[in-house]
């Protein structure tokens, strides 16, 4: 269910990744049970399709549209370099 | 010789075979592809032969054939245990490197009879090429990288995965309403796309009563290959390399056709998507596991690669959005109902007498999980698929130890020397 944008504004880092982490690991179908949020993205085999995917997730969840955002490869280094991109702009 | 074991087949494995049939039709060999390792010496030919039969016997499922049942749902039909009644492994000896692409053109061309995995070991000097052609009914590229990987295993005896290779596929007849639901999404969807749009596409050459298979490998060294991702990330963003190059490649297209006088500008493409893991396919390495994403470019986007690029995206996330790839992998299991003729027919009357501008994809890393072959390191892998006659023309990348390789397959006599030299060009003005 996609969350208002105004009952995020409580939300904090830890708990953005831990939903990105779930996220992330049904969308590249992880083995392992939880996969790690410093890992590169690049690491964790991501390419244009699944980080599309992850943008239709993170819309779903936070009520954010990153596709034509202006994300910086910073932004996109690892979950929780996303996390903290997300976590701005909710509070932004 | 009584067939014993059925194994169902998908949606997308039924529209193989009846792309098989057409390629059967019109073409010398059908619809196959080969995956060439180069290879830095030359393996012991005995032990490569012995080494690939052991690998055939332990798969059936490679001596089987589609079949069908009362209830309609298409099958393969294969016994447990099989004979090998002749070689599976051809040798070649060739002058130079140079006539490489040509020897492997001529496979691409023999007709594959009752195998459906065939392989050729070219020899030039101390070096090799060996050519693993695979049809594409019980295999798909990913799939077949998987097959040489369990080969290697084989020779390496690591775990083949030769159980979960081996399980059945369920018949899928059930659930008729969900995959009734995901049928009248891709309708839409596809009504939606197609809407006010005849895809232009290169004219079938009508000089030959039978076409041929034609290919231009470029290659991209570990440099070429970084500078490539590169310009990618600069251009289109980063891990959005398949969007700058299908963008690039759609100019280059569309420069063609400009010349050649078809002007209106409207370009459907299929693009082929894989998104298993790499250890997902090595357990189910056979059969055909693919979806796709349809790209609709229209003449006001044709202004500048970035606004191609912004228009692929979005489309991108549409088609992840309203899951456009699961609901056409899911309504595909009804076609099977239907006749093979059939299948092609409506295949093409869906996109208005072509299946699309050209075929695309952008595979990722290999699944292919050593640096060597028998002891033989490998200096490059690539796909050389043949191209289904409609739409006789597709741009294939694939990915081995951080190097890109693109293929250029096409029906020979559909482009002219210009245009391949043209296209040649653009794709190596990619790395600039």
């Amino acid at each position: 269910m996609p969350t208002q944008k105004g009952n995020m504004k409580n939300i904090t880092i830890e708990s953005i990744e831990q939903q990105l982490c779930t996220d992330v690991e049904i969308i590249i179908s992880s083995e392992t049970n939880t996969i790690d949020c410093n890992a590169t993205l690049a690491s964790l085999g991501i390419d244009s399709l699944s980080l599309v995917e992850i943008f239709v997730a993170i819309e779903n969840r936070f009520n954010l549209k990153l596709l034509n955002t202006n994300l910086c490869n910073d932004d996109l280094k690892s979950i929780h370099s996303l996390s903290n991109k997300i976590y701005s702009l909710l509070n932004g | 010789m009584r067939f014993k074991r059925k194994n169902y087949l998908n949606g997308i494995d039924w529209t193989m075979n009846a792309i098989h049939l057409n390629s059967q039709k019109h073409t010398s060999s059908s619809n196959d592809f080969i995956i060439v390792m180069e290879l830095q010496n030359i393996p012991d030919c005995k032990k490569l032969d012995l080494l690939l039969r052991t690998c055939i016997r332990k798969f059936p499922l490679l001596k089987g054939h589609p079949s069908r049942g009362i209830n309609l749902a298409p099958y393969w039909k294969y016994n447990d245990s099989i004979v090998l009644e002749k070689n599976i492994l051809s040798i070649v000896n060739i002058k130079n490197e140079h006539s490489i692409s040509n020897n492997i053109c001529e496979f691409s061309n023999e007709p594959m009879n009752t195998d459906f995995a065939l392989f050729r070991l070219f020899m030039v000097d101390n070096k090799s090429f060996l050519a693993a052609k695979f049809d594409h009914r019980l295999f798909d590229g990913r799939g077949a990288e998987g097959f040489l990987s369990l080969v290697q295993r084989e020779w390496l005896e690591l775990d083949t995965f030769t159980e979960s290779n081996n399980k059945k596929n369920p018949s899928q007849l059930k659930n008729w309403g969900d995959k009734f639901t995901s049928g009248k999404v891709f309708n839409r969807t596809m009504k939606l796309k197609m809407e006010n749009c005849i895809p232009e596409s290169l004219s079938k050459p009508v000089t030959k009563e039978t076409l041929s298979y034609s290919h231009n490998l470029i290659t991209y060294n570990k440099v070429e290959s970084a500078k490539l991702l590169e310009n990618a990330n600069k251009h289109a963003g980063l891990f959005m390399t398949m969007p700058f190059i299908l963008a690039n490649f759609i100019m280059c297209f569309h420069a063609i056709l400009k010349k050649r006088g078809q002007t209106s500008g409207n370009y459907i493409i299929p693009v082929t998507i894989d998104q298993r893991q790499n250890k997902e396919v090595l357990k189910q390495v056979f059969f055909n596991n693919w979806s796709m994403i349809f790209f609709r470019i229209s003449q006001e986007e044709l202004k500048s690669p970035i606004k191609i690029i912004e228009s692929i995206k979005e489309q991108m996330f549409e088609n992840m959005s309203n899951k456009f790839s699961f609901h056409m992998t899911n309504s595909s299991y009804l076609m099977r109902i239907l006749p093979l003729r059939i299948m092609n027919k409506l295949m093409t009357w869906m996109l208005k007498g072509t299946t699309g501008s050209f075929s695309f994809s952008f595979l990722k890393e290999s699944v292919y999980e050593f640096n060597n072959f028998m002891d033989t390191e490998i200096l490059n892998l690539y796909h050389i698929p043949n191209m289904p006659v409609q739409p006789g023309i597709g741009l294939f990348f694939s990915s081995f130890d951080g190097k890109i390789n693109a293929v250029l397959s096409y029906i020979e006599s559909i482009l002219s020397d210009q245009e391949l030299a043209y296209i040649e060009k653009i794709l190596k003005g990619l790395i600039i």
